[in-house]
């Protein structure tokens, strides 16, 4: 048997294998055999996480060193992966939805010139991706989150022709960085206090800083603003609707399904810190609250429909920090793995039609869409289905897991949940029904066309998951939620009050609910949407204002600022006033004066007298 | 050591009268340094602490030797020099050139007072190289550089005379506060033992002397203008290797002289040192010539060093080493792509540059990854660099440490508007031609470098621990 520890090392570096090869061959490959050799670099690495995954069921860690990177004094620092069951089910996760995200590409990049530059760096971003979640410490996770940042920005301006797409690459960067300064000062802080960062040995002695004492709070809220600038939380998540510019796999991948949830990631895994500070994770639930309310509000004013999911990605992501800010972090990394099934199926979906339309984005010239396209149709419904909450599709036990715990924290809480849960079904009923129900409103007679079936196969695989994806975590009963128990040994959840009894009734309450309200929404937007649907669209600006506040706000002045010390302090202040200082002494200024005969010889003279004129005054001197 | 002085008369006499041959023997003699110091930097890895020298009286009288050592922070510093310096001669392989004979020999004149610069042992002769390489600089500047502007070369030069006073007044002080009989050697230089209210002003004339050669804000004018009008090989000398010596100085000739006075002003020089990172990428944001943009965010990385060596910290010093080495490749790699952009576009104003990255790929693709070690990506040397230096940062200050932490949003703006502008967005009509095989070469060389102390910069900490932990041990001598 191969020792499984060699096997995983492999895991993330076979990607970056398919990157190297892509890269040096790069237009010399065939699309297919590019397309599928890349896809090959995923599927394997997808195996071998399965193959792994058992053997740390029992709670068994597997730490393996890769490589000592640099050592200062008795700083050591090292890279290691760690197999745990959390890297381990985010490895599964990651690779899963990368591997069918790549052999759809196959199909939906087909004819593009950047054929082959797409897919290295597709491999790239998984290599990164992987490297962040298996990494042992907080540096090598930094790693793979700028790494995945970098490819996040290669693919949002993949088609760098286009001004507005390359603008929308460069705003994620930087919005990214503010986020990563946050992240790498929390790494450095913890560095200082306990010599390391590696994780085992930080949770371990975490606990003597104290609950709520200045330092955890510290810690927890430098990492807070990495985990808000990656996943897109208030106020810096202007930049994820903006990356819809990116070809449409790269926003299921980077921008849904896996990129975006690093940050809710990197709180799970520190789940030992968050807990000893009660005040981050009330600020996580007010964060968190917003920018769910806020993406959801968006979002339905939306009509381009990568925009309508991009504001309902902004949405969960906002509802995943609830969670986490109540201390339900499995509850949270459950959301998470059933988001990353459904949310890749909405946007491939998505990415079908505008495939089916030749490019079409915009909603008000879709519809009736479900005569030419059914199996995308289909898939879409199951989609939306899952992430409306509607039983028993995945969304709805995930949704409902945070419901619950809301409603044990405050009942206000529960209510903008509630909310939030309505919002995200009246834009995506308006989504469904806007493109595929009613007549058809686009421009010419041109006849869409379903997608083939590279691209069908990964829009079906995901829509059986979106379907039955709750159960890896059901509710029902003690010692049933199987994905909190696996992960227990390294993520400890808030204790749950409602328990027994209680739990089965709010349950049914919630199930009965829940189909009663979407049924009834349903209804009264099939009615709004279906005949006429540019009657009502609400007129929520896209990023409420928040774009211009930050160009007004900081921006400009900053920009403005910069030109007066250019200009002002630099030139005039500094410059002029050392010309001037220069100019009062006599020596310099002789030389200044011989400067306008221009002639290299005099200077020199200069140069060389002054120094054997010092000479000559130190041996003087003695 | 002696050989570049020996090559840059035999090229100034003459005797080769091809311009090819004259590249083809500038580029040999600098690799042959670059193998020389490589050779000799495998020894210090293999055998940490190693320290080598060479000492001949000079002028017996006034106790000045000839002495000269290599420990191991000179041998990164020369291996830098030496590399550098071949890379630079291998970029301008297709340039054109007035006189290329006295180009060619300044640059080995100014290699040789270089290697001098970072292997003197004796403060007078330290003083003589250090004028000996800014004399082929200032030359190379008024004889290569934009003619239309002979006020900037005496710029340079009045600003490099300042520094050179203070510098020279500070060793003449100090020569004569050693015991009788006077020497600067440096070995007696530490032994001295100067009264605190000394070290108090001989601090501030050393620190502004290497501050204005570094160039540290609010000493740093003469820099933007040098670098916009001198020659794209001049420029590329100047940014990757001038500025290194002010930052050595600091490391042997500053912290483990004055003691006492480090502990006193560190506080302020830390924090001017990072108002002016802040304060250099504010005003590169708004520089539309792309070689004064490169200017100031090399300003605002040398800034950044120079905070991590006064916080006297092991990993301050240790992360001004790598960082300087990462500097030294990034800044000569940027302004090869502002040559190459130039060369091809005949400007260097961003607003008539765009879409650049269109007709050749590799070349922006060669760009972004120099980008990358500027803005401390991860793997890249500069993010090794920064991390060490914030690190030191986070131990002597957390509010500085914030401050600092800001730049790595303000430099990756500053580099990405750049980038943009120039490479990406409308195409003004302009193209970047394939590129030639020795520039191909140079980009190639710059970027496997930056990588390269990414990934094992093990090996020059290892090769420099012990020579700047001898510098911290003489710092910390209260």
């Amino acid at each position: 048997m191969i020792s499984p520890i060699l096997l995983t090392i492999l895991i993330p570096f076979i990607p970056l294998v398919g990157w190297g090869i892509l890269t040096i061959l790069r237009n010399r490959l065939s699309e297919p055999v590019a397309g599928w050799m890349a896809s090959l670099c995923v599927i394997v690495p997808f195996v071998l996480c399965c193959w792994v995954f058992p053997l740390i069921q029992s709670g068994a860690l597997i730490a393996i060193p890769v490589w000592k990177w640099f050592q200062v004094g008795r700083l050591d620092i090292s890279l290691n992966f760690l197999m745990d069951p959390l890297s381990v089910w985010m490895g599964i996760l990651i690779t899963g939805v990368a591997s069918l995200i790549h052999i759809y590409s196959i199909g939906y990049m087909h004819g593009d010139s950047g054929f082959n530059r797409f897919f290295s760096y597709l491999n790239l971003f998984v290599f990164f991706m992987l490297f962040l979640v298996f990494s042992d410490s907080y540096l090598g996770m930094f790693i793979g989150w700028e790494g995945v940042g970098l490819c996040s920005y290669l693919l949002i301006g993949f088609w760098y022709e286009n001004p507005m797409f390359h603008a929308a690459a460069k705003k994620a960067f930087l919005m990214n960085r503010i986020g990563d300064a946050g992240f790498i000062l929390g790494i450095l802080v913890l560095l200082v206090l306990f010599g390391t960062t590696a994780f085992v040995p930080i949770f371990t002695y975490a606990g003597q800083l104290g609950s709520n004492s200045p330092l955890i709070l510290l810690i927890t809220g430098l990492l807070l603003i990495g985990a808000i600038g990656k996943s897109a939380q208030f106020p810096l998540y202007t930049w994820l609707p903006d990356a819809m510019a990116g070809p449409t796999p790269v926003s299921a991948l980077i921008h849904a399904a896996t990129m975006v949830i690093a940050g809710i990631y990197m709180i799970a895994r520190s789940n030992f810190l968050y807990s000893l500070a009660p005040l981050t994770l009330d600020v996580m639930l007010i964060i968190g609250t917003i920018t769910a309310v806020l993406g959801g509000l968006i979002a339905i004013g939306q009509t381009d429909i990568k925009k309508v999911l991009a504001y309902s990605t902004v949405s969960q992501l906002g509802i995943m920090m609830i969670a986490l800010g109540l201390g339900q972090y499995t509850v949270a990394l459950f959301h998470m793995t059933t988001h990353a099934f459904f949310k890749a199926l909405l946007f491939l979906g998505a990415g079908s039609v505008i495939h089916a339309l030749d490019g079409e984005q915009d909603m008000t010239r879709m519809g009736g869409l479900r005569k030419w396209v059914p199996f995308t149709g289909g898939v879409m419904a199951i989609g939306t289905l899952a992430i409306v909450g509607f039983p028993p599709f995945s969304g709805f036990f995930s949704k409902d897991a945070i419901l619950i715990a809301g409603a044990q924290q405050s009942w206000i809480l529960f209510a903008l949940l509630i909310l939030i849960s309505i919002l995200t079904a009246i834009y995506m009923f308006k989504l469904g029904v806007m493109t595929f129900l009613g007549n058809s409103r686009m421009d010419s007679a041109k006849k869409p066309h379903e997608s083939p079936w590279v691209m069908r196969g990964p829009l079906g695989v995901l829509a059986v998951f979106s379907a039955i994806g709750g159960v890896v975590n059901l509710p029902f009963g003690n010692g049933r939620e199987w994905l909190t128990r696996y992960l227990r040994p390294v993520v400890q959840d808030a204790p749950v009050t409602i328990t027994g009894a209680n739990s089965h009734s709010l349950e049914w309450a919630l199930i009965v609910g829940t189909i009663t309200v979407l049924g009834v929404l349903f209804i009264v937007i099939y009615r709004a949407y279906c005949k006429n649907p540019l009657t009502f669209i609400p007129n929520i600006n896209r990023q409420m204002g928040l774009d211009k506040v930050y160009t007004i706000l900081i921006i400009k002045p900053y920009e403005a600022l910069s030109t007066f010390l250019s200009n002002t302090v630099d030139r005039r202040l500094i410059s002029g006033g050392i010309a001037q200082l220069a100019g009062a002494v006599t020596v310099t200024g002789r030389i200044l004066k011989y400067t306008q005969t221009g002639n290299a010889g005099t200077y020199m003279l200069f140069m060389v007298a002054g120094i054997v004129i010092l000479i000559a005054a130190v041996v003087w001197g003695i | 050591m002696a050989l570049p002085f020996i090559t840059a008369i035999v090229l100034a006499t003459g005797v080769f009268s091809k311009d090819c041959t004259i590249k083809r023997v500038a580029l040999g003699v600098a690799l042959v340094e670059t193998a020389i110091a490589i050779g000799v930097s495998y020894l210090f890895y293999m055998y940490p602490g190693t320290m080598m020298s060479l000492s001949y009286p000079w002028i017996p009288l006034l106790g000045i030797s000839f002495k000269v050592g290599i420990d191991g922070i000179s041998i990164l510093m020369l291996v830098l020099t030496t590399a550098v310096t071949g890379i630079c001669i291998l970029s301008s392989f297709k340039n054109e050139l007035q006189s290329a004979k006295t180009f060619y020999a300044l640059i080995m004149a100014m290699l040789g007072g270089l290697l001098g610069v970072f292997m003197a042992l004796d403060g007078f002769l330290f003083y003589v190289y250090w004028e000996l390489a800014l004399l082929p600089a200032f030359l190379l500047l008024l004889g290569w550089g934009n003619v239309k502007k002979p006020r900037v070369p005496m710029q340079f030069l009045v600003y490099m005379i300042a520094g050179s006073f203070l510098l020279l007044a500070a060793l003449i002080y100090i020569y004569f506060a050693t015991p009788m009989p006077h020497v600067v050697d440096i070995k007696a230089i530490y032994h001295t033992v100067l009264s605190p209210d000394a070290q108090q002003w001989i601090f501030w004339a050393l620190f502004i002397g290497f501050a204005i050669k570094t160039p540290l804000f609010p000493f740093h004018t003469w820099q933007p203008d040098t670098y916009q009008n001198a020659s794209p090989t001049t420029t590329m000398l100047v940014a990757g290797l001038l500025s290194k010596m002010g930052l050595y100085g600091m490391y042997r000739w500053l912290i483990p002289i004055v003691p006492l006075a480090l502990p006193v002003n560190a506080p302020w020089v830390i924090g001017l040192a990072i108002i002016g990172t802040v304060y250099a990428y504010s005003v590169a944001l708004v520089q539309t010539d792309i070689k004064r943009l490169i200017a100031y965010t090399s300003i605002a990385h040398l800034g950044l060093i120079v905070a991590g060596i006064m916080t006297g910290t092991l990993h301050g010093l240790q992360g001004g080493m790598i960082q300087i080495l990462s500097h030294g490749l990034t800044s000569v790699g940027l302004f090869l792509v502002a040559a190459i952009i130039f060369q091809n576009c005949r400007t260097h104003n961003l607003r008539q540059l765009g879409g650049l990255a269109r007709s050749n790929p590799f070349f922006a693709a060669a760009f972004l990854m120099i980008l990358l070690g500027s803005i401390a990506f991860p793997l890249t040397g500069g993010f090794i660099g920064e991390f060490l230096i914030l690190w030191s940062l986070v131990n002597a200050s957390l509010v500085w440490a914030g401050v600092a932490a800001v730049t790595i949003v303000l430099g990756a703006w500053v580099m990405l508007r750049f980038y943009h502008g120039a490479m990406l967005g409308p195409s003004t009509g302009a193209t970047i031609a394939p590129l030639s095989r020795s520039q191909k070469a140079a980009l190639a060389l710059v970027i496997a470098g930056i990588f390269f102390i990414g990934l094992f910069p093990n090996i020059g900490l290892k090769i420099s621990e012990p020579a700047v932990r001898m510098t911290q041990e003489l710092a910390l001598r209260r």
